[in-house]
């Protein structure tokens, strides 16, 4: 992390120092989650570490740049915290090149682009829920509850992206990624990480298909079943907003080579309607890994447009976990004591979640 | 759920339906216009190049790229630049900047809250434009109408 934190620190004295000698224009921005969630559970749930005593854990702070440094080059990079952590981090920190009008090569610390809202998971004011349904943004929980997303990546990404008019649909925008490297998650590093993506946006709707491959590695664990092994992830996913009508929806399959236990589907489906400066909405999240392990969770939340860039949210969740089959757990040891997203097994075959936030972007 | 969580939740929703709703009515506003430095060289630019240079894309004009500055000073002329000229809402623009800046397809536009600090940008970069509402104030301060961006009809 000290290596991250001084490339965070050198990326901004250079750009300085550059703001200084050449004029360079670099803008700032960020975001800030304020966030409070409760549970009916003395369980912990997720990172975010809710249960009956309340928590801050959404709570959450980023701070980005970018500079255009001419010559088609341009720099970027944020620091931030993430939801339950203590620490800042550079979440992403990349320079990129414009190689014509349609072709792109970025290296450096990448942004997961894989998800529907991987880009900006953590930028609460771009969504409309509090924390993304976690049936697929939660995040390597533990050794062997694989993540159907990824926060970031070091490598290299080539992006080809073209504009179709069509007289009858007006104009496309659509583009093509491809990228490899590594990642580092919570529990399990990433390697020879490479993958697609395809994605389509016409006015407010955008379309999506990825395919991402990675060698899995488990920290601290040198027995667990899928090290070394091949995790293979499709993700297709789609969002629009038409008369008011908001609509998210995402499915996610990630197969582990040798390791069928750990095989997991995942998605959720989001509907509001966008009544002025409201938004009332219902998500249904799943997630079912072979091993029996899994979730539903029911969401009803509001939103309310405080600024042009800031609003209000409230949420109440109700989550019903299910632990990994006993067949499971005498193969794989390390599924014992799992259940859903919660830390361990709650008492409660239903948990409720209250959370509220404020999320600003500047 | 327990009584507190639910006494909790109903004061939110009752502390959520008193705050004040401040709707933008366009109707009741002026021409919203693209503006330059007086001196600037800059012609009537197409509302499809201003949308590509507010989404942060790179717009040549007369061998300048245009910098486009993204007027915050209040949030109603914001929100109608938003629906009149980019057609989507805020979080719509944020997340398209957003991704097109992550994806080094574009530089985010600088930001401003302060009249002075955005004229005084606008004075010193032949090639900045932003869009205002105050055009009887023109002369005053300088500026030239580059494109009519709406009329100020719905």
């Amino acid at each position: 992390m000290t290596y991250l934190k001084n490339t965070f620190l050198t990326v901004s004295f250079v750009l300085l120092a550059a703001q200084k000698t050449m004029a360079l224009e670099i803008v700032w921005g960020g975001y800030l989650n304020a966030g409070f969630a409760v549970s009916d559970s003395a369980t912990l749930y997720r990172d975010t570490e809710i249960d009956d005593r309340g928590s801050f854990g959404d709570t959450i702070f980023g701070l980005n740049m970018g500079a255009d440094l001419g010559e088609e080059l341009k720099l970027a990079a944020q620091l931030a915290t993430h939801p339950g952590g203590e620490n800042i981090e550079v979440d992403w920190a990349f320079a990129s090149y414009r190689l014509s009008d349609t072709l792109n090569v970025a290296v450096g610390q990448l942004k997961y682009p894989g998800n529907l809202v991987s880009e900006y998971v953590d930028v609460g004011y771009l969504y409309p829920w509090i924390r993304p349904p976690q049936g697929v943004y939660s995040h390597g929980h533990s050794q062997f509850r694989t993540s159907l997303t990824l926060r970031s990546f070091r490598g290299v990404r080539l992006l080809y992206s073209n504009l179709f008019d069509s007289k009858s649909l007006g104009g496309i925008d659509y583009d093509f990624q491809f990228y490899a490297g590594a990642a580092n998650e919570n529990f399990i590093t990433h390697d020879k990480l490479l993958g697609a993506l395809a994605t389509a946006s016409m006015g407010q709707m955008r379309l999506l298909l990825g395919y991402n491959r990675s060698n899995l590695d488990v920290l601290e664990n040198p027995s667990a079943p899928m090290n070394g092994k091949y995790m293979e992830m499709l993700t297709v996913g789609a969002t629009a907003e038409w008369s008011g009508l908001v609509t998210y929806g995402e499915f996610v399959r990630s197969e582990t080579e040798d390791v069928v236990m750990q095989d997991t589907n995942g998605g959720y489906l989001t509907l509001g309607y966008r009544f002025n400066k409201l938004l009332p909405h219902m998500t249904y999240s799943f997630f079912d890994q072979r091993s029996g392990l899994g979730q539903r969770t029911w969401t009803l939340g509001l939103r309310k447009e405080l600024t042009s860039a800031s609003a209000l949210k409230i949420e109440w969740q109700r989550i019903k976990p299910k632990a990994a089959s006993s067949e499971s757990v005498n193969e794989i040891p390390m599924l014992e004591g799992l259940s859903g997203l919660f830390q361990s097994v709650p008492l409660e075959d239903k948990v409720d979640v209250f959370s509220i936030a404020v999320s600003i972007l500047f | 759920m327990n009584d507190w969580m639910r006494l909790t939740i109903l004061q939110f929703f009752f502390a959520l339906a008193i705050i004040p709703t401040g709707l933008v009515n366009a109707n009741e506003t002026g021409a919203l216009v693209l503006v330059a430095n007086v001196d600037s060289k800059l012609g009537e630019l197409s509302l499809r190049d201003v949308r590509k240079a507010y989404l942060g894309s790179r717009v040549g004009v007369n061998e300048t790229v245009l910098v486009p500055l993204v007027n915050r000073i209040d949030d109603p002329l914001y929100e109608i630049f938003l629906q009149k000229v980019m057609f989507m809402s805020s979080q719509a623009y944020q997340r398209q900047l957003l991704r097109h800046f992550l994806q080094g397809k574009g530089q985010r536009p600088a930001e401003y809250r302060d009249k002075s600090d955005l004229l005084d940008h606008l004075s010193r970069n032949a090639s900045a434009v932003t869009y205002i509402m105050w055009t009887e104030e023109l002369n005053r301060l300088g500026l030239k109408v580059v494109t009519v961006l709406w009329n100020g009809e719905s």
